[in-house]
């Protein structure tokens, strides 16, 4: 079985106190289209920390499903934007279209 | 077996908090049941911290505060294009965001004194609907905006830094005719100075009047073309720093850091949007902890120390806010058995 390197949950970010500056020191996170959050594998400080944000784990397949129903909605809104606002022009920033994310174990 | 009271020659103290404590003491925490070590952090961290009310981009979005518990948010772009930039501000008082007075001229990319203090900050310039920018200004006292003495020239994505009544503001839109013109404040009026020596709009500027620091930004707004320079401001005239690691614009400032210490957070490659954040340390810049997601137009308000980053585009519009912590500051960590 090929080793894992990360592991993904779905929580939602009530903000302070979600991920801490003690939780940021031990564990690289990140986040991803529809409260996907990736955080190391076999990691005792990972998994105490799915279960204090009451995360739900997902499997690579099922977190690279969600990611891509956000970013395929994401990108379907950027398409309908008005044209000066999708490509650079004088005085409109543009907004860069979402561009697809793989998601990697 | 050795005890805590012979090797320390004290035993551990009970205290109500972390007041008086130095660096490697432990002690009882009475508050919260628990034993705590004062420490000092070795790399950067990020946290989250209470949303925005609403997501709000474009900017960098207008942010000033020199802590992560006091910072005020204004105006920039929930959805599109004019008329849809917004009047609203939020004022965050380190525990939650609370909806502030409007702003007068709905805007985004206006620049910020640095200022120390969400009581007294100046608003300058930005983009409302006019090409080329704006050249209104808007004081703020700590509940109200109110007009102030306008700018000589429309401006937008400017450099800014200083406080309400001794500012900076430099470069930014319109490219022409008088992309490096830079505007002293002095509390009075207006006057034009020695200008910048290069141009650039929506880059990250952060400091004091007499100490500023100015980086990256698009060389032909809103086009294609970001750029590494650094640059410094004296109160008297421009220096070039050494070069960010990475070309970006649109990147969130530590706004009141100063040329010797400072961070930009995100930004924009052109193409694509980046999590990257650069320390500068009066030298060099240097790459550190990432933020979780790429970002970019987030608002940066604080120091390098103590920074928080609301907002921004993600790419989409974002009201999330992270609590930038630095390298270097006093940190308690809750002792466990595990």
């Amino acid at each position: 079985m090929a080793h894992k390197t990360y592991q993904y949950c779905v929580a939602e970010n009530w903000g302070k106190g979600f991920i801490t500056h003690n939780d940021a020191v031990k564990l690289e996170f990140r986040s991803f289209p529809g409260n996907v959050w990736r955080v190391p594998a076999h990691n005792q400080d990972a998994n105490r920390w799915v279960a204090g944000v009451n995360g739900s784990h997902k499997t690579l397949s099922e977190a690279q499903a969600i990611v891509d129903a956000e970013v395929t909605q994401a990108q379907a809104d950027w398409d309908a934007l008005p044209a000066e606002q999708k490509a650079p022009t004088a005085g409109f920033e543009s907004i860069t279209r979402p561009t697809d994310i793989t998601l990697t174990e | 077996m050795a005890e805590y009271r012979e090797i320390q020659g004290a035993a551990v103290q009970s205290l109500a908090s972390n007041t008086g404590t130095i660096e490697g003491q432990i002690w009882y925490d009475t508050a919260n049941n628990a034993f705590k070590l004062q420490s000092i952090s070795t790399i950067g961290t990020f946290a989250t911290a209470p949303s925005l009310p609403v997501a709000r981009t474009g900017g960098p979005m207008f942010s000033v505060g020199s802590t992560q518990d006091a910072v005020l948010s204004a105006g920039a772009n929930p959805a599109g294009p004019p008329p849809d930039y917004t009047t609203r501000t939020d004022v965050y008082d380190g525990t939650s965001w609370t909806a502030g007075n409007p702003i007068t001229t709905a805007a985004r990319n206006s620049v910020a004194s640095g200022g120390a203090s969400t009581a007294a900050a100046k608003m300058v310039g930005g983009f409302s609907g006019t090409t080329g920018g704006d050249n209104t200004v808007e004081d703020y006292d700590g509940t109200c905006f109110t007009a102030a003495p306008v700018m000589t020239k429309g401006t937008e994505g400017a450099a800014g830094f200083g406080t309400q009544t001794a500012m900076v503001v430099s470069a930014g839109g319109p490219i022409s005719p008088a992309p490096q013109q830079t505007d002293e404040w002095n509390g009075v009026s207006w006057s034009t100075v020695n200008p910048t020596g290069r141009t650039a709009q929506t880059g990250a500027s952060s400091g004091t009047l007499t100490a500023g620091l100015w980086s990256g930004g698009f060389k032909n707004y809103p086009g294609t073309i970001v750029i590494t320079d650094s640059s410094s401001y004296d109160g008297t005239s421009w220096t070039a720093n050494n070069a960010m690691n990475t070309a970006k614009g649109s990147q969130s400032p530590t706004t009141t850091g100063t040329p010797a210490a400072s961070a930009v957070f995100g930004g924009n490659l052109r193409p694509g949007i980046t999590n990257q954040t650069e320390l500068y340390d009066g030298t060099s810049w240097s790459n550190t902890t990432t933020l979780p997601a790429a970002r970019e137009n987030g608002g940066g308000a604080g120091t390098q120390a103590a920074c928080l980053i609301s907002g921004g585009s993600a790419p989409s519009p974002t009201n999330t806010v992270l609590e930038w912590t630095g390298p270097g500051v006093a940190v308690t960590k809750t002792i466990t058995t595990t």
